[in-house]
């Protein structure tokens, strides 16, 4: 138990001192650097599509969304 | 009760869009930029857009435009063997050798273009986007013509363009027409599309109802609280991995980039630019009337749409960040609904929004 803690703990020190901040990860769904990026295959994503007005409540807008495509694991809504 | 995960899914979602419309609301137009360049480190992104989740989701998918820009040109891949045929044999054409110096550094930028937009007296609705894909040269020379200064703006010295010329050509003709699909109909750019979208309806509602109460607390004041990104270092973490992809290029292959005259590498090739939503109002065409075509497209999108009410929050401190709550999900029997309503208004079409809406 104390050897899983001690090499833990090793492994997180040796991470916070070797790895700059700026370099610790990629922004995620960006390739990384040197990689090569292909085209995508054709996908709608939801979208506002119109904006109602509410002249009585004029701090609400009631927005028309367009739920798109569902992405790949994610059931249709 | 916890909602069913994709209506928890939709709701984020939305959430998402409506920031989108609230910073495009609150940021001026001209400010809504992003440029990527490592010559131009200080000029990234304005400021207040830099804070927002809008801002840096539109410098994430500006770091991907190069990404694949410079992966389409690899010149293993189809579309990167045809234009290095092409250059080559324009080269070996004008010049009788194909030992000239090849510019390897573009910039490209991603702007408006037309957008059918449905005006009511009670609201908008789109009815066609595009987004469209240019050169450096090319946004130079429309930037010239409307007399804007915008960012980013670099001009090449005479010889460098002479020198690049034909490349420039062959990128315009083979490998645009390819990242324009890709940016309008593309995956990798449902982000940037979503923003454009939310960005057109805001522009609209900024410029027909300067008098709301809407628009006199937020448009145009950076008034962004409701709408800032959870993790502000984004911006320089984004800009650092562009700069490590200029420095080590998307692709090494050494028989493209070696030159066996001079017996030099050549630098990798890459490239730069941004994002530019300036001209935004000046592209949108409204209608106030359908033709049948719109009926054809609205009809369409109709049978897709679900509504989702929201109260702006316009607190002292903007503590509350905007609700959104999605409603039931339109149902056969309102589809059947309007389509009658579609039919008895014919030429105008104009109120069966708002009648359907409960």
């Amino acid at each position: 138990m104390n050897k899983l803690l001690t090499r833990i703990v090793l492994a997180i020190f040796l991470t916070n001192t070797f790895v700059p901040p700026g370099m610790a990860a990629n922004v995620p769904s960006m390739p990384a650097p040197g990689t090569l990026a292909s085209l995508s295959p054709n996908f709608h994503p939801s979208i506002l599509q119109g904006v109602l007005i509410k002249p009585d409540q004029p701090l609400e807008l009631e927005f028309l969304v367009d739920p798109g495509d569902s992405p790949p694991g994610r059931s249709r809504l | 009760m916890t909602p069913p995960p994709a209506e928890a899914a939709f709701k984020k979602e939305s959430e998402t869009l409506i920031k989108y419309f609230l910073t495009s609301l609150t940021i001026p137009e001209n400010e809504l930029w992003v440029n990527l360049s490592p010559f131009e480190k200080d000029r990234i992104i304005p400021q207040v857009l830099g804070t927002t989740t809008m801002g840096q989701d539109m410098l994430a998918q500006d770091y991907l435009l190069k990404q694949i820009s410079a992966s389409l040109i690899h010149p293993e891949s189809e579309l990167g063997e045809s234009f290095w045929n092409r250059v080559y044999a324009e080269m070996a054409a004008k010049f009788g050798t194909i030992d000239l110096p090849v510019d390897t550094f573009n910039k490209i930028w991603i702007m408006p273009d037309k957008a059918r937009l449905y005006e009511h007296a009670r609201g908008a609705f789109l009815l066609e986007t595009r987004l469209k894909v240019m050169l450096e040269e090319d946004y130079i020379a429309l930037q010239a013509k409307l007399g804007n200064t915008q960012p980013g703006a670099m001009s090449r010295s005479p010889s460098e363009k002479e020198t690049t010329q034909i490349q420039e050509q062959a990128l315009r003709e083979i490998v645009l027409p390819a990242i324009e699909r890709e940016v309008n109909e593309g995956a990798h750019f449902a982000k940037l599309r979503q923003i454009y979208h939310s960005l057109l309806l805001a522009t609209w509602y900024k410029n027909n109802h300067k008098k709301s109460l809407l628009s006199r607390a937020m448009a145009d004041n950076n008034r962004t609280s409701g709408a800032t990104a959870s993790d502000q270092s984004a911006v320089q973490t984004i800009y650092h991995q562009y700069v490590q992809s200029f420095e080590k290029g998307v692709f090494n292959v050494v028989k493209e980039q070696y030159d066996p005259v001079s017996r030099d590498i050549t630098p990798k090739k890459y490239f730069s630019g941004g994002v530019n939503w300036a001209q935004t109002s000046a592209n949108v065409i409204t209608v106030t009337d359908f033709s049948m075509q719109d009926f054809h497209t609205w009809g369409n999108l109709w049978k897709r749409m679900k509504k989702v009410l929201t109260a702006i929050k316009l607190s002292q401190k903007n503590k509350k960040k905007p609700s959104s709550t999605p409603l039931q999900a339109l149902t056969e029997a309102d589809i059947t609904k309007a389509q009658e309503l579609i039919r008895k208004e014919n030429k105008r079409g104009t109120l069966f929004l708002l009648t359907l809406r409960q």
